[in-house]
């Protein structure tokens, strides 16, 4: 349980952080840099997550290099802008590459636990590879959780079928289920998807 | 026996029917020194309607009160003749003798109408269609009402150098003119609306003089470097019979070879290039073929040079371990020797002036980089347009078709190349391949940021997209800098048709008739076409929705709806900033969100399926392979994503 003077600290942060998303979005930081500062290469560098030191941030928005436009004290105060920091680095990272399969091909996440592992490590390593996979090239028809959407709902499946089953349905589909196998996935993407839907439930 | 049938008879046993029959080989014309044939040359006629025009055959009308060979029919005939498939259209009284002859002469086949709501939509139809298949389509433009609608999309089609052929309806003889609304659909010199971005234009004042202007403005059309051109086809010569038809002489169509190269340019070329550090090649409207950019691809690599795809055209494969677009400003700088493929601003790889209040011209090169420049806008310019960006004056200009000019181009650079040159080419390869490796996975990294974000980041729009058609034939019909780049940052672009460039002249409204045009010639390639549609463009011209949907086409639409014109909003907001006040007022003008605009109900309105907005990226997925599957049916598909500004 938090102490009231920590309580209180904890809101006030709180409050810093809606109030500088609000600036940020008022003032037009988000026009450049994105609402979550991810910045474009088209129009300006990514703010977040990880904002650069407050200091810093406050010295190159009143003096600003290259094109971005100047923000004098008048129009963002140094506090606005330790506001908008604090938004700035409340902003989570986003989920690591590698297990996006959006940006891997719908394929293996490379590296997704890292060089050498333990047992736990490879069998986490499994599931988030499976469970990228899934998302990359079942959830659209059977659904983000496999709750079933034009494909049946996979909740449950593994009452009905075995591991082994699954992978041999993936493998050889029928109907209208489009043929995965072995491209865009390999042996391994059909195994660790096909453990992954097993574990839906 | 006819005259032509026993001329025909005769020809087979002489070999002389295989010359006629070829379109683009009239022997009425022909230079070419022969054997005398053993029948008599043909009549002008005859050897017209062995053009394939043979309305100049068609029987008058038995009485007065009919017209049995107009002259639209032979309108149309050399639209056939040139082997325009397409003509779209927003119908016009002007040239309603042209639009009749394709529906009853033609039977609305090669030329077949694309039914348009807005004459600038019907000309940035062409304008998609063109960079597509290849060949130029025709829009058809009501006299000085309907040129001046189509006016700003023939516009952007001139900047991007691709063939159009615009046909406007005209009445020229004012005793023929009813009283009224003709006259104000009537122009002295129509073409001088368009002529200041227009290659050429005519005003026929008859059929022969229309078929060698008609011949003249395709040819010059699609020569590099290609454009818009323009014929006034009067309206008496399209609806009164056609005259003395047995004297009209189509001239034949016959192919320009575009300006190449000479040997002494390209081995001072070579020579350059060669002798380079650190060379970069810069391709901006240069590929037209699969087969150029398999060559560009071969000269990239016999240098190990990186490539620098601008994206008028799609250039280079994104998935080369050469093409390093995304590091152009470290690579310019470093560069002893550029490579500049028709780069429609050459000043613009060795200079810069920045959005700043004084605006100071910036260098951005060494000061000695050598710079051979290889384009067509050697070739042709017009004053009043300013398209000819800042003067730079390369250390090697070459009026040349670079697309044309690259198999001489590898050719020298392959015989000049010395050993020791070759070696250090090769030994550039490892490291240009780490350099691609670290700029791809740069960008995959940067795509996580916002992942899950709502509303939907750029990147995860473009990998959704990527993910429902990666394993399709598929093309990119819209441009992608309001999109970050993420396509060509993530995507395996390897084909020249998966990616056709921007507006040309940064006009909006070019998006979304441009997709339906490219939609068009990818059907016919027996492709899908996606296009990821800013919400600004859509709002200028979004009848297009419905000639996607009245012509079939399998395009599927995702709409990237900042709710904003966002450009303009940096803009305003840089004002407002360099002017010290109120930067929070950016917005005022520029947003479309009150109220906001509901596509997926715009789209339904004119029969297309449609879903949204969808904001939870995670709802995206299955909306696009919902989509999917009707765009695969043959059917267009909109699917409204409320999006990030970039």
């Amino acid at each position: 349980m938090l102490s009231h003077a920590a309580g209180a600290a904890a809101t006030d942060a709180g409050a810093d952080v809606e109030a500088g998303r609000a600036l940020f979005m008022q003032k037009g930081c988000y026009e450049c840099h994105g609402i979550f500062g991810q910045g474009s290469i088209a129009t300006g560098p990514a703010l977040a997550p990880h904002p650069i030191p407050l200091e810093a941030m406050q010295a190159y928005v009143h003096n600003p290099k290259g094109q971005m436009p100047v923000f004098s004290e008048k129009i963002l105060p140094n506090d606005d802008i330790a506001r908008i920091h604090a938004y700035l680095a409340s902003i989570p990272p986003g989920p690591p590459v590698d297990s996006i399969a959006l940006l891997n091909n719908g394929k293996a996440s490379r590296n997704a636990s890292g060089g050498a592992t333990s047992t736990t490590q490879a069998t986490a390593g499994v599931a988030v590879h499976g469970a990228s996979v899934y998302t990359a090239n079942c959830a659209a028809c059977h659904g983000q959780n496999g709750e079933g959407g034009v494909g049946p709902a996979l909740i449950g499946i593994s009452s009905r079928y075995q591991t082994a089953d699954i992978e041999t349905r993936i493998r050889e589909p029928r109907g209208i289920m489009p043929r995965l196998y072995p491209n865009p996935l390999n042996a391994k993407d059909v195994q660790d998807v096909a453990r992954y839907v097993a574990s839906l439930k | 026996m006819s005259d032509r049938r026993r001329f025909l008879k005769d020809a087979l046993v002489t070999g002389t029917a295989a010359v006629l029959a070829k379109p683009g080989a009239s022997a009425a014309q022909s230079a070419a020194p022969e054997h005398k044939p053993a029948v008599a040359r043909p009549s002008a006629a005859l050897a017209a309607a062995e053009t394939q025009t043979p309305s100049l055959d068609e029987a008058p009308a038995p009485d007065a009160a009919h017209i049995g060979n107009p002259g639209s029919d032979f309108m149309v005939d050399l639209l056939k003749v040139a082997g325009i498939d397409y003509v779209a259209v927003m119908p016009g009284s002007s040239f309603r003798g042209i639009h009749e002859s394709i529906v009853n002469y033609a039977g609305n086949v090669h030329p077949q109408m694309i039914v348009c709501t807005h004459e600038e939509a019907a000309a940035a139809i062409a304008h998609g269609y063109a960079k597509v298949a290849g060949k130029p389509m025709a829009c058809l433009v009501h006299s000085t009402v309907g040129l001046q609608h189509a006016s700003m999309a023939i516009f952007n089609a001139w900047c991007d150098r691709v063939p159009m052929m615009v046909l406007a309806g005209n009445i020229a003889d004012a005793a023929k003119r009813r009283p009224g609304v003709e006259w104000y659909h009537t122009a002295l010199d129509l073409g001088a609306l368009v002529r200041d971005y227009t290659k050429w234009d005519d005003n026929p004042v008859s059929l022969q003089h229309y078929a060698e202007s008609f011949m003249r403005a395709y040819t010059m059309s699609v020569t590099p470097p290609m454009e818009p051109v323009l014929i006034v086809a009067d309206a008496e010569l399209q609806e009164q019979p056609i005259a003395e038809p047995h004297d009209i002489v189509v001239p034949p169509l016959r192919e320009v070879s575009p300006p190449v190269a000479s040997p002494e340019a390209l081995a001072a070329a070579a020579a350059l290039i060669c002798n380079a550090q650190a060379p970069v090649i810069v391709a901006d409207r240069a590929v037209r073929s699969q087969a150029a950019m398999d060559t560009l691809v071969k000269l990239a690599e016999s240098l190990n040079a990186p490539v620098v795809d601008l994206l008028g055209r799609m250039n280079f494969p994104t998935n080369h371990y050469l093409n390093h677009t995304s590091l152009q400003a470290k690579l310019l700088a470093q560069a002893d020797v550029i490579v500049a493929l028709e780069v429609g601003d050459v000043w613009a790889l060795t200079g810069n002036v920045p959005d700043t209040i004084h605006r100071p011209s910036q260098r951005r090169a060494k000061s000695d980089v050598k710079v051979i420049s290889i384009s067509t806008a050697y070739l042709y310019g017009k004053s009043n347009m300013q398209d000819a960006e800042r003067y730079f004056a390369p250390t090697l200009p070459i009026a040349a078709d670079a697309e044309a000019s690259l198999p001489g181009l590898l050719h020298a650079v392959q015989t000049a190349q010395t050993s020791a040159q070759r070696n250090a080419a090769a030994a550039r390869a490892q490291p240009m391949r780490e350099e691609f490796d670290k700029m791809r996975n740069a960008a995959r990294e940067a795509a996580t940021r916002a992942w899950d974000g709502s509303p939907v980041s750029t990147a995860r729009l473009s990998q959704e997209v990527w993910n429902v058609i990666r394993h399709e034939d598929w093309g990119l019909v819209s441009q992608t800098n309001f999109l970050s780049y993420w396509p060509q940052r993530l995507w395996d672009i390897t084909k020249t048709y998966q990616f056709i460039g921007g507006q040309g002249g940064y006009g909006v409204g070019y998006g979304a008739p441009a997709a339906v045009g490219a939609a068009l010639a990818h059907r016919d390639a027996g492709r899908i076409a996606v296009n990821i549609q800013t919400d600004g463009d859509l709002m200028v011209l979004p009848g297009v929705l419905w000639t996607a949907v009245h012509h079939k086409l399998p395009l599927l639409t995702v709409m990237h709806n900042n709710r904003a014109w966002h450009q303009e909003s940096m803009h305003i907001q840089r004002m407002a900033s360099r002017r010290d006040r109120h930067p929070e007022n950016g917005t005022v003008g520029t947003v479309l969100n009150d109220p906001p605009i509901d596509y997926a109900a715009m789209a339904k309105s004119m029969g297309m399926w449609a879903e949204g907005p969808i904001s939870n990226p995670a709802d995206l997925g299955p909306a696009l392979v919902r989509a999917m599957a009707q765009v695969k049916s043959g059917k267009p598909a909109l699917i409204d994503v409320l999006t990030q500004p970039r």
